[in-house]
């Protein structure tokens, strides 16, 4: 049933969403286009207001219908026309093929429901399972996102489980039917570091045993570098830049990225230096200059950038179908042929 | 903190408040009195001409007589079991329809079925109220239930609009969205996790009603605009407006002071329940 590890489930074809439609209408996210592998993890990065939890929420189709406006060339989650759906079919889909992990464990648990009818909800929503079936899946699923005593585990309440341990509950939630697409937002984000790396690597071993594709919004460049296979880097609605996680993050084309990696404290023997930020801030959405819309921050900006917008090409000059790509018309320079190892 | 549950919090809060435990113990008596009479244990000869006009407290007639020579302690306990009906069906009718339209209006806030709810729910709460009450009582008049819709009219507005701010507050939060996420529908992410985030909201405010309900049923009653059949203590009221003219004060005190002890142990209780099931309060 599952797909094989690499195939492609999910495809979005240049995606726009667009808020506010009555006061003219605002582009929060505007052309981006994602492929996800099954078992793979991309990770999506870019500070907040670039519009990477907006596009998590597209996906799932789950824009506020009242303010946003949704529209793309194409959406299909393996043969299924994602844009077609009205709102019962989107209802089928979200929880068993795509679901969704948030960033704040404690407020996605209802507070009045113990984690185990929690489970069960989802479970009887999408399987036909008897009540017992629905139990035995419900602690089999608890035991493999490692609580140690799945019995006791049913019957707590949110509150009475530390943040990991909400966090490995709504994973379990979002699992639970083996969805094809996970959308983790920020999911480690509300977490200490050491619980940080146990989630992660929990996604992770679960994604690969299920052949889920993960979409990993994050700020954090580490957590890319950690656990997933490729990024994306999202500025102002847009793709800024793409490729394989490692060679994007030793490799970085697009001054955006590079200042991304600047701004990560570091631990080393050697002298202490200074973390980087980037000067300024992301500008409000239709505030954004024309051009390039990193002009306005960029250290490498020129006449070019300021009046004609890059598009994203491939950041080997030699190799035109690089998996690494920017969007700069002046990419930081490093030697050939490194932009793909 | 192992076995450590909220319900068990509310419970130890609920036990350390002494003045709501007697409000407890209070309403707990009434109720055990007016089952025992909806049980026909008690209180049957309410209607029964058993002495004479206007005979004092005896072995007989604990409370005495009434003008018609009617026992006035069978009354006085037949009224308990009046005063619970009404109030329990006021409350449950009126909790229902206030959160299900609570609940519609502030999922669709600011939509047309926000904007009609929240205008009907003013224009309710503008008419005065015991004005209202009489007016929709009189109007169904015909009705066994007149006092009844009356009440339930003009009570689960409170509740709409009670349940429609914390619809507001709860829509954005995380758990209401993951509920979304997992394809449940939006009449099952209302009634399975916006509605039972209000319950600490729904109790208080149900027992609220329940004394109002029962309050004005006193006052329609002397009305004349409630209980058809049956008595309560709105209606002994009513008939003892002559008798103390005669200096009989029997009647009169044997329906107010049972009604002033169960008002009293309902607002003990309500004052209790709402500090041990405010989230706010004590530590999580």
């Amino acid at each position: 049933m599952s797909p094989a590890y690499g195939e492609p489930v999910l495809a979005v074809q240049d995606l726009r969403v667009t808020l506010g439609a009555r006061a003219g209408g605002v582009a929060v996210v505007d052309g981006v286009s994602i492929t996800l592998r099954a078992g793979e993890i991309l990770g999506l990065v870019g500070e907040s207001g670039c519009g990477k939890s907006m596009t998590g929420a597209a996906i799932m189709g789950m824009v506020p219908g009242a303010s946003g406006q949704v529209s793309s060339n194409s959406m299909q989650l393996g043969d299924l026309d994602l844009a077609q759906l009205d709102e019962s079919g989107w209802r089928r889909i979200r929880g068993s093929r795509m679901s969704m992990v948030f960033q704040e464990p404690l407020t996605a648990l209802d507070p009045v429901f113990s984690v185990g009818s929690q489970l069960l909800e989802v479970i009887r929503r999408h399987q036909p399972a008897s009540r017992r079936q629905a139990r035995s899946v419900a602690t089999t699923m608890l035991a493999s996102v490692g609580f140690p005593d799945c019995e006791r585990a049913m019957r707590c309440y949110p509150h009475e489980l530390s943040g990991g341990m909400r966090q490995r509950a709504l994973l379990a939630m979002a699992m639970v039917c083996r969805p094809q697409v996970l959308i983790a937002d920020e999911p480690t984000t509300a977490l200490d570091v050491t619980t940080q790396a146990q989630i992660l690597h929990l996604i992770r071993d679960l994604a690969r045993q299920a052949g889920t594709a993960v979409l990993l919004i994050t700020h954090d460049l580490s957590i890319v570098q950690a656990v997933c296979d490729r990024a994306m880097v999202m500025y102002c609605g847009r793709v800024s830049e793409e490729g394989p996680a490692d060679a994007l993050l030793r490799y970085p084309g697009h001054p955006y990225t590079a200042g991304l990696l600047a701004a990560m404290p570091r631990l080393s023997s050697g002298p202490v230096e200074p973390v980087q930020g980037i000067p300024g801030s992301v500008p409000a959405p239709g505030q954004r200059p024309a051009g390039c819309s990193f002009s306005n921050r960029c250290g490498r900006a020129d006449h070019l950038c300021r009046s004609q917008e890059p598009v994203l090409h491939s950041a080997d000059p030699e190799m035109s179908d690089s998996p690494h790509r920017h969007a700069c018309h002046h990419p930081l320079a490093h030697p050939i042929g490194s932009a793909t190892a | 903190m192992p076995g450590f549950e909220p319900s068990n919090r509310v419970w130890q809060k609920l036990r350390a408040n002494r003045a709501g435990l007697a409000g407890c113990a209070l309403v707990s008596l009434y109720g055990l009195i007016a089952l025992a009479v909806a049980l026909g244990w008690a209180g049957q000869e309410w209607s029964l001409v058993s002495g004479e006009r206007w005979e004092s407290a005896s072995s007989a007639h604990w409370f005495g007589t009434n003008q018609l020579g009617q026992d006035i302690f069978q009354r006085a306990i037949y009224s308990v079991r009046t005063a619970f009906e009404i109030g329990l069906l006021v409350a449950l009718t009126s909790t229902l329809l206030g959160s299900v339209c609570g609940a519609i209006s502030g999922w669709y806030a600011d939509t047309w079925a926000d904007h009609g709810l929240v205008f009907l729910t003013g224009v309710l709460d503008s008419i005065p109220f015991y004005l209202f009450a009489a007016a929709v009582a009189f109007a169904f008049q015909a009705s066994a239930w007149a006092m009844q819709i009356a009440m339930v009219a003009t009570f689960w507005t409170t509740t709409s609009r009670l349940v429609r701010a914390e619809t507001m507050r709860l829509k954005s939060r995380d758990f209401v969205q993951a509920a979304r996420a997992i394809g449940l529908p939006t009449h099952l992410v209302l009634s399975r996790h916006v509605l039972p985030n209000t319950s600490h909201i729904l109790l208080a405010q149900a027992a609220a009603v329940f004394v109002a309900a029962i309050k004005t049923e006193v006052i329609l009653s002397f009305l004349g605009l409630g209980v058809k059949d049956g008595v309560s203590w709105g209606l002994m009221l009513a008939e003892s407006t002559q008798e103390v003219l005669a200096s009989q004060f029997n009647n009169h005190l044997a329906a107010a002071i049972p009604l002033l002890l169960l008002l009293l142990g309902f607002n003990l209780v309500i004052d209790a329940l709402q500090d041990a099931l405010d989230p706010r309060q004590g530590s999580a």
